[in-house]
Order: C-alpha cells, then structure tokens, then sequence
C-alpha cells in the first residue's frame, strides 16, 4: 500500500537522502504499460511518483507531456479512470503517488469529490499547476479534508515574500520550477536553484524538490544535489518513444546512480565527481 | 504570476498617469482615425420596422476593426516598459493584424500565433501580418483555432516574460488582461454614448454587440453599465445548432470553469476538458468568454442572446446590399440579433449596433456558404 509522500519526503530528508520522482500520464500509452510503467520505474528506484491526470489544455506543459496527454483523452480517459488504475497500482507498492493535473478538472468535478476520491484511490497528494498560491485557498480546505496534501509550486526567480509564503503552505514538499518556462527536456541547460533553495529553508524545514527540464542524469543529480530531490516527467516519455519501457527504467537507474553518488562525492570532498 | 503582478503595477501606474493617456488618445486619433463615426442605418431601420438603427463604425478603423484601440495601448505599455519582443494571439487575423501594425509602427518585434484552420480560412490577414513584419507561427494542435493558440502564446510568454509583453486580444486570460483590454476599448463605447446623445438628445434604447472573447462588446458596454434602461445585449455564435463542437455560444450553453487563467463560463465537457467549437466567424470561435462577461451575465445587467451561422450570413448579405457595408462576420452576428430587437421595438426603438470590424476577410467564407446554400436550395 502507497505510503504518504509527506512520511516519505521527510523520512528520506531526515536520513540525509535525496528523492527520484518520475511524473507518468495516467492510462498512458495504455492501462497495463502504464502499470508496468509506474511499478518498473519504482524498482529501477524511484521514490514516489506522479501521475498525470490528462487535460485538454495544458498550458504548463512542453510537447512531449501534451501529446502524452492528448493520446490519453483521445482513448477516453478521464478522472474516474485514473482514480481506478491509480488505485490498483497504489495496493502494490509502497511508493507514494501523487496526481497532477489542472484547476479544470478538479472544479468541474468539485473539489470536494476530486479530492476525496483522489485520496481513495491511494494518492496522498496533488499538484494543480494552474492555480497559483494567490487562487488556492478554495482547494486547499478540501484536499486537507480528504487528507490530501496540496502541493505548492513556485519559479525559479520567485521573490522571496512568494517563496515564504509557498514554503509556509507546504506539507510534504515545495514544487521548485527549475526553469522560466513549461515542462520538456532543455539542451545545454544547468538547473541552477540554489537561491531559491537557500530561501525555502530560511523559512520551512520542508523539502524542496526541483522539476520542470530535468532530461538528463547529469541535470537530476544537479538539481538533487542543491534540493532534496528531483521530479522528471517529459524525458521520460522521450525515452519510452524511443526505446520502450527498458529505455525508460534505463534512465531511471542512471538518474538514481547520479543522484546517490553525487550525494555521497558532496559528503566526501564537497566537489562533484563526475560520477553521472 | 511575478509577470502578471509586475505588469499589473505597470499598468495600474500608466493609467493614472497623464503622460501615457495623452500618447495614448494621439495614437487612437492620427494612427487609426478615431473618432470612428456612428452612422444612422435608414435603411435598415425601414426594413426593420421603423427602428432608429445606429452603426458604430469600429470597421472604418486602422486595420478594420476594433482590435488596433487594444493593440496601440498595449504596444505603447510594452515600449514604455523597456520590452522589445511582443507576443500575440490571433483567431480571425484581426487581433493580429492589428498587433502586426502597432508593433511595426513603435518598432517592436512581434511573433504571431495562429491555429492551422485559421490560417488557412483567414489567409489574406496572415500575408497582411507578414508584410508588417512580423512572425506567424502555425499552432497545429487541439482544434487548430484561437484557444489553442493562446495556449502556445501563454507557454512562449512563460520562457519570455523578462523580455516579452504578451499582447492578449480580448478580455480574456488571467488579470490584469480583462480589465486592462477593457478599459482600452472603452474608447467604443464613451464615444458612443457622446454621439448617441448629440444627435438623438437622449440614449440609446438597446446596444447590441457580438461576444466571443468579447472585447468589442465589453468595450461598448463599459459606458452603459450604470444607465440601467440601456438594454445591453451581448451575441454569441450559435453556429450550426446546440450539439457539443457545433457552437462558442459558451453563456448560453456553458458552466463555470477555469480556462488560460480565468475562472468564467466554459463550453467543457463532464470532466471538465475543454470541447472544440463552431462558428462560421473565426474571430468567435472560442470556448471561453471574458470573466466580465460571466458576472454581467450572472448579475442580470446584460442579455446574452445567440446568432446562428446562417443568421450571421443573412445579415452579412443584409448589410451589404441594404447599406453598402460589408460587414466581419462576427459583427454579422450583432446585426442578426439587432434585427430581432428592432423589430419587437419598432418605431420607438433607438438601436445601436456595434460594428466591430469590415468584411473584406471573409469574402471567400461567405461567398463559399452562398454556393453551399444554393446548391441546397
């Protein structure tokens, strides 16, 4: 059965560790290859994951999670579906799962209801990118009746009053964008949040987890190592495109491998070793 | 968000601010020609049972239609704030055309997002945008129309903010937009007003105007929403009927939802995914409508009622041949459901109809829809 990612993230901070979140579209490319998915991906050492609940105008998300999504509701997918699948897979592992998708969704059900049936189905938190700490107050009431963390996110660059504030509401984790920009891989790019991160936790013990362009093992133990984990979705679906599930366990074992080893290099000497 | 609070304090000083007004009303008057005039439609008005029935004139603007009066304050907002890029959305090209042109004429770089169907049913307004200078950029996702590409617009504006000002149509989209889009088309409906009252010495009796986003018809209504006996009336597109993707009728037809940062009537489904629309205007082809409009809708201040394509083509044709005005499509819409008011008021009635934009972009539509219903017939 699904931990709750608050017990999660705060037991892998306390032992000093760093957290692997890969993001899955629900139901995508279809039910059994989303299970075999989300389970794989937590065997080759993901900590918790998160899936996606498609939505037909996704304006946070790059190219390769819009059409992830798009196949999804062009198959019919919608909340009640992934509730389902989420749950079955919730009930074989201990991974926590959290579900993201967009304010639409969550009001045109009610959000009492998307909440409390996103709790039944084992999730343990959500993320809605689309509504901006200012606009959250009406879901948070509901996701905190149905025992639901909702999970703030804030840019890179962010002021620091925006910062506090998205840290002061945090349960489980803050949801750091690593970049200005939507979802999708960025060549020749270095997560660089270490300003935002040192703001964070002047005000919050919270963890801070760093997603949004994060493509490569180098980038995830980049932005690990200066947060407390990182989130990768879009790569992700680039690697099952090209190269199937394997391809996408692959770069799971490698993000993993250069998320730890960084981590222990920094214990050693504090320089990078080269290690991804 | 740190984009929209930073240009919502920039607005919020450049409307008080005397300096950009002036700049701002010398534009609206050398560059596009305002005051645009508000003709008196006799012919019409015989035809419709004697109505007094008023044209404003928003079509005999710069780039022809109501679109440059947003364009010129926003361009003159971008520069004033040190932006040298411009982004903008468009679904019948005028929107576009109308950025196109402010930009050319202030000297900022404007890149153009428009759905695949619109820019193959709008061609002339897409070689019209590139001969101003600017980039178009094809969006060929969803349905390939005005909400699609506000949805890339925004994804650009998310990586670009720090050099970029997003340049939104309509009264749609997060704040400040709907408010700020508003107030720039005030000029439509103060203007009216003004005219309305010298030459009839009182005010209208109705105001009509057609709503998809619903810029030309918030601008016009902002002066009478505080003279409760001006019926205000708002006209959505019904397109081929009530189905699901047949209409953008989305206050008539729609519930509230949150859509490109804002909470407002939507044309969604049970879950809440957006559905595609239908109208034979590309320009009131969208699934959402300005908040404003939603609480007028809800407070009662103003009907929203609809026109059908074939409506808004048969008062396309009406126009044209009653008063040699050829009209946009989308206010053909206005003038389908003007006719009805006229008609149930008769001789007392005092009309006025925004005419939002001219018809030449949709000679090819209307011709084509002419053929179609002859071959029917």
């Amino acid at each position: 059965m699904s931990a709750s990612i608050r017990d999660m993230a705060a037991g892998i901070k306390k032992r000093g560790g760093k957290a692997l979140v890969p993001y899955f579209m629900g139901l995508w490319p279809d039910a059994a290859s989303f299970h075999g998915l989300v389970l794989g991906s937590v065997r080759a050492g993901a900590d918790a994951v998160e899936i996606g609940v498609p939505f037909s105008d996704p304006v946070a998300d790059g190219p390769l999670i819009q059409a992830a999504g798009r196949e999804a509701l062009s198959k019919g997918a919608a909340p009640p579906d992934v509730f389902r699948e989420t749950a079955r897979i919730a009930c074989r592992t201990d991974a926590p799962v959290v579900l993201m998708t967009y304010a639409n969704p969550v009001l045109r059900m009610g959000a009492d209801r998307f909440f409390a049936a996103a709790a039944q189905s084992g999730a343990s938190g959500v993320i809605v990118p689309d509504a901006p700490l200012e606009e959250s107050d009406g879901l948070r009431g509901p996701a905190a009746a149905a025992g639901i963390e909702l999970i703030p996110m804030i840019c890179r660059g962010a002021p620091e009053s925006r910062i506090e504030a998205a840290a002061a509401r945090a349960g489980a984790f803050l949801y750091l964008v690593a970049l200005k920009g939507v979802t999708g891989p960025r060549e020749g790019w270095e997560p660089d949040v270490a300003a935002e991160v040192a703001t964070a936790r002047r005000f919050s013990a919270v963890p801070v987890y760093a997603g949004f362009g994060i493509s490569s093992a180098g980038q995830a133990a980049s932005a690990a190592s200066q947060a407390d984990g990182a989130v990768v979705g879009s790569a992700l679906i680039g690697a099952y495109r090209s190269g199937g599930p394997e391809a996408v366990f692959g770069l799971i074992r490698a993000m993993r491998r250069a998320i730890d080893g960084d981590f222990q290099c920094a214990f050693q000497g504090g320089e990078k070793c080269g290690c991804s | 968000m740190q984009a929209l609070n930073g240009l919502a304090e920039a607005y919020e000083a450049a409307r008080r601010d005397r300096g950009f007004r002036r700049r701002y009303l010398r534009l609206l008057a050398e560059y596009s020609g305002r005051p645009t005039p508000l003709c008196r439609a006799d012919n019409l008005g015989r035809a419709w049972g004697g109505s007094a029935v008023y044209l404003k004139r928003e079509d005999l603007n710069h780039t022809g239609s109501h679109k440059i009066n947003n364009c010129l304050g926003q361009a003159l907002l971008a520069k004033e704030r040190g932006r040298s890029r411009v982004i903008a959305e468009t679904g019948a090209g005028q929107h576009g055309v109308a950025a196109a042109a402010a930009c050319a004429l202030m000297g900022l770089s404007c890149t153009v997002y428009m759905g695949r169907l619109d820019m193959g049913r709008q061609a002339v307004n897409v070689r019209k945008m590139l001969l101003m200078g600017a980039e178009v950029r094809c969006v060929a996702q969803g349905s390939e129309t005005l909400k699609d590409a506000i949805n890339e617009a925004m994804r650009d504006w998310a990586e670009s903010h720090d050099t970029t000002h997003y340049m939104i149509g309509s009264v749609v989209g997060p704040h400040p937009y709907p408010a700020m889009v508003r107030d720039f088309q005030s000029v439509i409906g103060f203007e009216t007003r003004r005219q309305f009252l010298a030459r009839e010495g009182r005010l209208p009796s109705a105001v009509v105007a057609c709503v998809g986003g619903g810029s030309n018809s918030m601008g016009m209504f902002a002066a009478f929403l505080r003279r409760p006996r001006v019926r205000l009336v708002g006209v959505e597109a019904y397109g081929r009927g009530p189905a699901p993707g047949d209409n953008a009728a989305t206050l008539r037809l729609g519930s509230p939802g949150v859509l490109h940062g804002a909470y407002t009537y939507l044309l969604h489904d049970a879950w809440g995914q957006i559905l595609e629309t239908h109208s034979v205007s590309a320009g009131l082809d969208y699934p959402g409508v300005g908040p404003e409009h939603s609480f007028l809708k809800d407070s009662g201040r103003v009907e929203y009622a609809c026109a059908s394509d074939e409506e808004a083509l048969d008062a396309f044709g009406e126009l044209a041949s009653r008063e040699g005005i050829i009209p946009a499509l989308e206010s053909a819409h206005a003038l389908a459901f003007g006719r009805r008011a006229a008609l149930e008021a008769g001789p007392a009635g005092a009309i006025v109809i925004s005419l939002s934009g001219r018809g030449d972009k949709d000679m090819d539509i209307a011709g084509a829809a002419c053929a179609a219903g002859r071959k029917e017939a």
